[in-house]
């Protein structure tokens, strides 16, 4: 009795004890976590006068510019302000990672959806903050040409149509007189429709962030924070912070999530020691093109295939919710949706291949996001902040100059008989009309080119609940797979060791199993 | 068979305690390696951290204690009867010979245990300690230069933690090795390890010679210097003559007249000799054994006797007490009484004494 009870004072007791904290401490808890709910969001003033009742505009606009004269003749100094901003220009300077300065622009940067606007401004300048936009004459110096009601329209009924003109059904002193803040709805009559349609080009802005669930996005869901595109994107002077990664190099001008919510936001001091490695949206967006699918894969170089003499267009169900398109117009697609990004380091510059860059890989990367590993192991030195962010990688196949080994811009938007290859499915008169608008020369020869451009995800952040989990990297079925840098624990193991190990261990069971059979033979 | 005394109680501890911090440290290793899944990642890195940390601690109580009580040395290496170890396991255990080494208290190990314990306390465990701690603060060292890389580390902890299961496997099947297959395991828990008679009284003589070395008694040869073998010699020489006395002494006690009696703890009569029986004879107590030591007492005495029974429990002595014998017919005789406690496994089990006839 006395030895039992020796026996369970001496180990069992102990054991319980030890082993229940080792079981239930958790040291990993953040004393006093940041906490949420004392995030400020900016609060606009209200509008500090009623448009309707503006004599300047009791009036019935025919054109937008008449639109644009009655604004600026109070709103003076916007006009200046606003023709300094890429909306307008179309064109920015940034500066390379190694210090020079570069022109970026929608005019001299290809792109692998519709590859660029130079001879398809018609169409494409539907999205310029302008009014007329149709070729190189436009006359970027006027400023009645500036479009306020594309992003200040209030009432939702206003639309653009080629040239960027409004289109005619727009009433438009009933517009004129309800002006406003930007709301989802102005910014994501462009922003949600890059490439051609909604959602086509970034796969995480999309239309439906504008009356979405939380489970879409946390931040713009209708039933929580509901917040406008303007309280992340700040704006000052109608300069708006955010960059997009295939028209910037540098980090200047990016939004952040820290612009809210700190650095150390976690309750868990691993998961803040994380950021030090990993962007916010790495965890945070675990699937995008969530509500509607995205545009993976544009393959140019199928276009021109017609039934019975005429262009046609196909659309089939592959794996999942994924659609395989073809159109004689543009080639071979593929849409998909729910879909997991890609990762990669990125420091927050970039290369871009421009127009006039030669290729000089298959596939090329149209923009190459730059940052590595090795360059974030000291993450408090901001020279080397290389983090793991999430993109949708677009891939495709595009033409290029055969003999110059460049990018071709191709015409593809004009009537019959222009060289427009929507309308003459030619792609060498395509070809030189658009490299003839763009200013380059054309060899005569073109074929395709594999190429990839990397979008960076930022938006639709899902509920907390819903972030990746540990296992989505550490595990042998790593998100991270593709970056192979570096060790990471869960993911990476050594063959040489893990194989060793396990013959090791079959060995001393061989041996321990050996023995005693010897021994219980040896007995009898 | 005997049992004989191996293992403290700290040293119980601390075994079983280690048993299951590597058990624990395997399985949530191994699952942060991405070998399986079974706790979640996170919550197998927050036990894993918890026991290394633990282990950590552990293992600095167990290298003070090697090292205050000097018990450091049995884990040194040695080549003595290192073939006649190996030899024993390839060839001896299967014809059942006798063990070449014997275990004791203060040198636990065969000389091919040292060297694997040597390897596993002084190499293995303080590599996977180095490495572990790496590990655990190589976010931190990131902060600092350029920090260092995180694969040779957690590399060599796997490698490290395969060589600790291998381990654990051979050790739990070595341990069927011992006089019975259950022996070493029992005694780790009890700290009696059941021996062979020969092998218990290795044991004892070496258990009582390391204690005596404790207790600072040093033999000195001519030259004034400390002399082990004559040590030795007189250790043996002790032993054998306070054997000798015993046995002297129990057939010198069967000559006499002195009856001998023997009362378990709970007051009942476990053993008396021929002279008790004779000097009982005339009483009517019949045969004491079994029966409550309260026999033959009249009321007016029966607390006096519990009162010295109880001290005698709690360790005190009697010496020549006169006690009345209530015979048959009625008359009374005299002896007197020396009692004391008797032992067993350190603690007091009842009492034995003698009774001299006074007539």
């Amino acid at each position: 009795m006395k030895k039992i009870i020796q026996i369970i004072l001496v180990i069992v007791i102990p054991e319980i004890i030890i082993f229940s904290i080792i079981g239930i401490y958790n040291p990993d808890k953040v004393l006093m976590p940041f906490d949420n709910s004392k995030i400020q969001r900016v609060q606009h003033d209200s509008m500090p006068a009623d448009h309707a009742k503006f004599e300047e505009l009791q009036q019935d606009f025919e054109t937008g510019q008449q639109v644009t004269e009655a604004c600026i003749s109070c709103h003076t100094e916007r006009g200046k302000e606003f023709m300094k901003t890429e909306h307008w220009k179309w064109v920015k300077t940034d500066t390379t990672i190694s210090g020079e300065m570069i022109e970026l622009g929608k005019e001299n940067v290809p792109n692998n959806f519709c590859i660029g606007i130079s001879s398809n401004e018609d169409l494409c300048s539907k999205c310029h903050a302008g009014y007329g936009y149709e070729d190189k004459k436009f006359d970027f110096t006027d400023q009645n040409n500036i479009d306020c009601l594309a992003c200040h329209d209030n009432t939702g009924t206003y639309k653009k149509g080629r040239k960027g003109n409004p289109v005619s059904t727009v009433n438009l002193s009933i517009v004129a007189q309800h002006v406003g803040y930007p709301s989802r709805d102005n910014c994501g009559s462009c922003h949600y429709k890059g490439g051609g349609g909604n959602n086509v080009k970034h796969g995480d802005l999309d239309q439906a962030l504008n009356s979405c669930s939380r489970e879409v996005d946390v931040h713009m869901a209708i039933d929580e924070a509901n917040m406008e595109c303007t309280e992340c994107h700040t704006t000052q002077n109608h300069k708006i912070t955010g960059n997009v990664y295939t028209l910037s190099t540098s980090n200047d001008n990016r939004s952040s999530c820290t612009q809210c919510h700190t650095a150390t936001p976690h309750k868990s001091k691993t998961l803040n020691q994380h950021f030090e490695q990993i962007a916010c949206q790495t965890c945070h967006i675990p699937t995008y093109a969530k509500v509607n699918p995205t545009k993976i894969y544009w393959d140019w170089s199928t276009a021109g295939n017609f039934i019975d003499g005429k262009p046609y267009h196909d659309e089939e169900h592959i794996a999942g919710d994924s659609i395989i398109e073809y159109s004689s117009k543009h080639g071979t697609a593929i849409f998909a949706k729910q879909l997991a990004p890609e990762y990669v380091w990125f420091n927050g510059n970039s290369e871009i291949h421009l127009f006039d860059d030669k290729i000089t890989e298959s596939p090329l990367v149209l923009n190459k996001l730059l940052g590595n590993y090795d360059d974030n192991i000291n993450p408090k030195d901001i020279e080397h902040p290389s983090k793991i962010y999430p993109v949708k990688v677009m891939r495709g196949k595009q033409i290029y100059d055969y003999n110059y080994k460049t990018l071709i811009q191709p015409h593809t938007v004009g009537p019959k008989g222009s060289g427009a290859y929507w309308s003459d499915f030619d792609w060498n008169t395509s070809a030189k009309t658009g490299m003839e608008a763009l200013g380059l020369p054309y060899s005569g020869k073109y074929d395709f080119v594999s190429t990839e451009s990397y979008w960076l995800l930022n938006h639709m952040v899902s509920p907390k609940e819903e972030a990746l989990s540990c296992e989505s990297c550490h595990s042998r079925d790593s998100r991270l797979s593709a970056l192979k840098s570096f060790y990471l624990p869960g993911r990476d193991k050594s063959k040489i060791v893990d194989i060793g190990g396990i013959l090791f261990l079959i060995l001393v069971v061989l041996g321990v199993g050996g023995h005693s059979a010897l021994r219980i033979l040896s007995k009898k | 068979m005997k049992k004989v005394y191996i293992y403290r109680r700290f040293e119980r501890f601390w075994h079983w305690t280690q048993t299951l911090l590597i058990l624990t440290l395997a399985l949530t290793g191994f699952e942060v390696h991405g070998s399986f899944s079974l706790f979640g990642f996170q919550r197998a890195v927050l036990i894993h951290d918890n026991a290394a940390y633990t282990y950590m601690g552990l293992l600095i109580l167990i290298f003070f204690w090697l090292f205050i009580t000097g018990e450091w040395r049995m884990y040194m290496p040695t080549k003595k009867h290192i073939f006649d170890q190996v030899e024993y396991y390839i060839h001896g255990i299967f014809h059942q010979a006798e063990h070449p080494t014997h275990k004791t208290m203060f040198n636990k190990f065969n000389p091919l245990q040292k060297g694997t314990y040597f390897a596993l306390d002084f190499v293995i465990l303080p590599v996977m300690v180095g490495s572990g701690i790496m590990y655990l603060f190589f976010s931190d060292s990131l902060k600092f230069h350029n920090g260092y890389a995180l694969e040779p580390i957690a590399y060599v902890h796997v490698a490290g933690a395969f060589i600790l299961i291998g381990f654990v496997i051979a050790h739990v099947y070595l341990t069927t090795t011992g006089y019975k297959p259950m022996s070493a395991i029992k005694a780790m828990i009890t700290g009696w390890e059941e021996m062979s008679d020969e092998e218990a009284e290795v044991a004892v003589r070496e258990n009582i010679r390391m204690l005596m070395r404790f207790s600072q008694r040093k033999i000195m040869n001519a030259d004034g210097e400390e002399d082990d073998n004559m040590f030795d010699v007189s250790l043996s020489q002790e032993i054998d003559h306070t054997k000798a006395m015993m046995i002297d002494f129990q057939k010198k006690l069967k000559e006499s007249n002195v009856g001998y009696f023997k009362i378990d703890k709970d007051g009942i009569y476990v053993e008396v000799n021929d002279i008790w029986r004779e000097l009982y004879s005339k009483t009517d107590v019949g045969d004491p054994i079994g029966q409550d030591y309260r026999l033959n007492r009249k009321a007016e005495d029966r607390k006096t006797v519990e009162t010295v029974f109880a001290q005698i429990l709690q360790g005190k002595t009697i010496t020549g007490s006169l006690v009345a014998r209530y015979n048959s017919d009625g008359s009374k005789s005299f002896h007197t009484i020396s009692a004391s406690p008797f032992y067993e496994n350190n603690k007091i089990a009842g009492m034995e004494g003698y009774i001299i006839d006074r007539g």
